[in-house]
């Protein structure tokens, strides 16, 4: 019992976390997306420079082969040289042009690149914000190569100066709420979680007509919008089957409002009856203007 | 049921066919492109969004139905990246870009790539004197690995036949100019741009020390008497070269102003409004640092009579001058 609760607990947590950014559609409609925390940022970018090394194989495969093959060495190895050139330049700008803002990697990782303002996102903020890459990515690790290299140390002040100040841009999104980078900072835009919610059937109308539980208007004054919500999310977690933690639910609510603790009643039913009563009584409030946000 | 009577419920009942078709269509578009859209399903686009857009606002008045708030957000959201964004493809935006955008924006940052032409020129006149005063000073400008056979103990004729080499065979020009690409150029370029992000301090070291390392190259064939040959060798791709850099120090120079002078705009505004004309000059120097380098690997070793060098010398000088004057001046007069 003790552990489903601390599971609701847990499970409503995590539904509000995250920053939240808020953006003016042209049509004066605010939207709202989650900033895209540094895990999933990391993730993409792992997918991404996994799928780059692919890529790159691929198009230096030529070269290779005529390598191999022995028709003109200097050809091949120019040929190798500028696949990637291109991979590590132009990845990031051809996948972000073509998938409005997403490459593979983000894709894979649930996240897509937007306009901070609300505007178009332009070709220029996407050349502008993986241009600053070759700062931000490929100096810190050729740097940590070169470091580790020469680990004795006769460098003067300036490579190490050079090195904090390099380190610090790279770790720029660590410290900021929106997690820019640089290039973000450069380009004006922000990287969003792109979840694709589902549409579930609305609780209510699975409330039957007849045989319902009624309750009095004092007892539906006890609870806000925030607690219906989390009654929503509880009821919607049903196919999971935690019968346990209905059961510790709809226990406290039944003391809370003073309903009979004798009975049995079955759960589920009693919830979403008080679900679908509750809503309509809150939804009325709002009309009326004014919304309870908690109890 | 029927007392309770929920005006969300009823609302969701009217609107959520349009939701449906909203989402198939979006979710067409993320999957295969936008392209993939039918002529008809992309004119119902916009009219779907902006009606599931509405339903947004209505349902966070009315309803307190969190599940479908969350996915009105949600595909408002998607819909919204598939409305707004660039429509061109990837090739469209390239020949758009080289024909508008690039000397567009040159213009726009014309005073800060002057600012960097005059840093390098500076780093160039003072490598040379400095050079000149005292050939020691050569090796310590020019670093140990660039400056190759060409060194103050060579002779004159040394130093004569390799600006007049022909022996390579035509792979390895190839070779060198991938290499040469590949390497050393656009990352200085690009790294030019960013590095502008630390309020310019290394763009202006970049310039400087480049522009010190060519004058002290040229001091040396000066010194035997070269200095027709040398320019010869160095301009017919340096001019396109040179320019590239340039134009990426001016770039790196804008972002900085962006950050230390943001004027009336906040600090992050005036930053994402310099960044995004300075990236685009950056990506097109790249594409100029491209020519450079296929005219300093082909054309210089086949071509060596010195006039011709000149020649295209100044051939290209002037071709970039009318580019970057004339050309998207008449959509610029259109917008």
């Amino acid at each position: 019992m003790r552990e489903s609760a601390a599971y609701v607990e847990r499970y409503l947590r995590r539904r509000e976390s995250g920053a939240i950014k808020e953006i003016l559609t042209p049509e004066g409609v605010p939207l709202r997306f989650t900033v895209a925390p540094l895990s999933n940022r990391i993730g993409a970018l792992l997918f991404d420079l996994l799928f780059m090394m692919l890529g790159f194989i691929v198009g230096a495969m030529p070269g290779v082969v005529m390598l191999i093959g022995g028709f003109g060495s200097g050809f091949a190895i120019a040929w190798i040289g500028l696949t990637f050139f291109f991979v590590t330049n132009f990845y990031f700008i051809f996948f972000e042009i073509r998938r409005q803002g997403s490459t593979p990697g983000k894709r894979i990782a649930g996240i897509k690149v937007i306009d901070r303002k609300g505007g178009v996102l332009s070709a220029e903020a996407i050349f502008a914000r993986n241009l600053t890459r070759q700062v931000e990515l490929f100096i810190p690790l050729t740097l940590i190569l070169s470091l580790s290299l020469m680990a004795s140390g006769s460098s003067g002040l300036m490579p190490m100066l050079g090195a904090v100040w390099v380190f610090v841009v790279a770790l720029l999104p660590a410290f900021n709420r929106e997690h820019l980078r640089a290039g973000d900072l450069i380009a004006g835009t922000v990287v969003v979680l792109a979840p694709r919610e589902v549409l579930f059937k609305d609780l209510v109308q699975e409330v039957r007509a007849e045989d319902h539980f009624e309750f009095t208007q004092e007892q539906l004054d006890v609870y806000g919008v925030y607690e219906l919500q989390v009654l929503e999310d509880l009821l919607r977690q049903q196919d999971r089957g935690d019968q346990d933690a209905l059961e510790v639910v709809c226990m406290k609510i039944r003391e809370k409002i003073g309903w009979d603790l004798v009975t049995w009643v079955d759960p589920w039913r009693f919830l979403s009856d008080f679900y679908a009563a509750q809503r309509a009584r809150l939804e009325r409030g709002m009309l009326l203007g004014n919304r309870k946000e908690t109890k | 049921m029927g007392e309770l009577n929920l005006k969300s419920l009823k609302f969701r009942r009217e609107r959520q066919a349009t939701w449906n078709k909203l989402d198939r269509l979006v979710t067409k578009a993320e999957r295969q492109g936008l392209a993939s859209l039918s002529a008809e399903e992309l004119t119902r686009l916009p009219a779907l969004y902006r009606a599931t857009l509405s339903s947004l606002s209505v349902a966070r008045a009315v309803s307190l139905d969190r599940n479908a708030i969350e996915y009105l957000e949600s595909l408002a959201g998607r819909a919204y990246v598939q409305v707004y964004s660039t429509k061109r493809g990837v090739l469209a935006t390239a020949r758009r870009f080289l024909r508008v955008s690039f000397p567009q924006s040159f213009r726009v940052l014309k005073w800060h790539i002057a600012l960097s032409a005059a840093i390098l020129l500076l780093g160039v006149a003072a490598g040379f004197f400095l050079t000149l005063d005292d050939m020691d000073r050569y090796t310590a400008f020019m670093g140990e690995g660039l400056a190759g056979d060409r060194t103050p103990e060579a002779s004159t004729e040394q130093l004569r036949s390799l600006l007049y080499d022909t022996d390579e065979d035509a792979a390895d020009t190839l070779v060198g100019f991938a290499s040469f690409l590949a390497t050393h150029n656009s990352r200085v370029a690009i790294m030019a741009f960013a590095l502008g992000f630390a309020a310019g301090v290394p763009t202006f070291y970049l310039l400087f020390t480049n522009g010190i390392m060519l004058g002290a190259f040229t001091a040396l064939h000066h010194s035997r008497g070269l200095s027709v040959d040398v320019w010869g060798w160095l301009l017919p791709h340096g001019i396109t070269e040179l320019f590239a850099i340039v134009i990426c120090g001016g770039a790196g120079f804008a972002l900085a102003q962006g950050l230390i002078f943001p004027g009336r705009r906040t600090r992050l505004a005036s930053l994402a409004h310099r960044g995004r004309d300075a990236a685009k000059i950056v990506i097109g120097a790249v594409f100029m640092l491209f020519i450079a380098g296929i005219i300093e690997g082909v054309f210089r070793q086949t071509v060596l009579l010195v006039p011709v060098r000149y020649a295209v010398a100044i051939g290209s000088a002037v071709a970039w001058f009318l580019y970057f004057r004339i050309m998207g001046r008449a959509s610029e007069d259109a917008a």
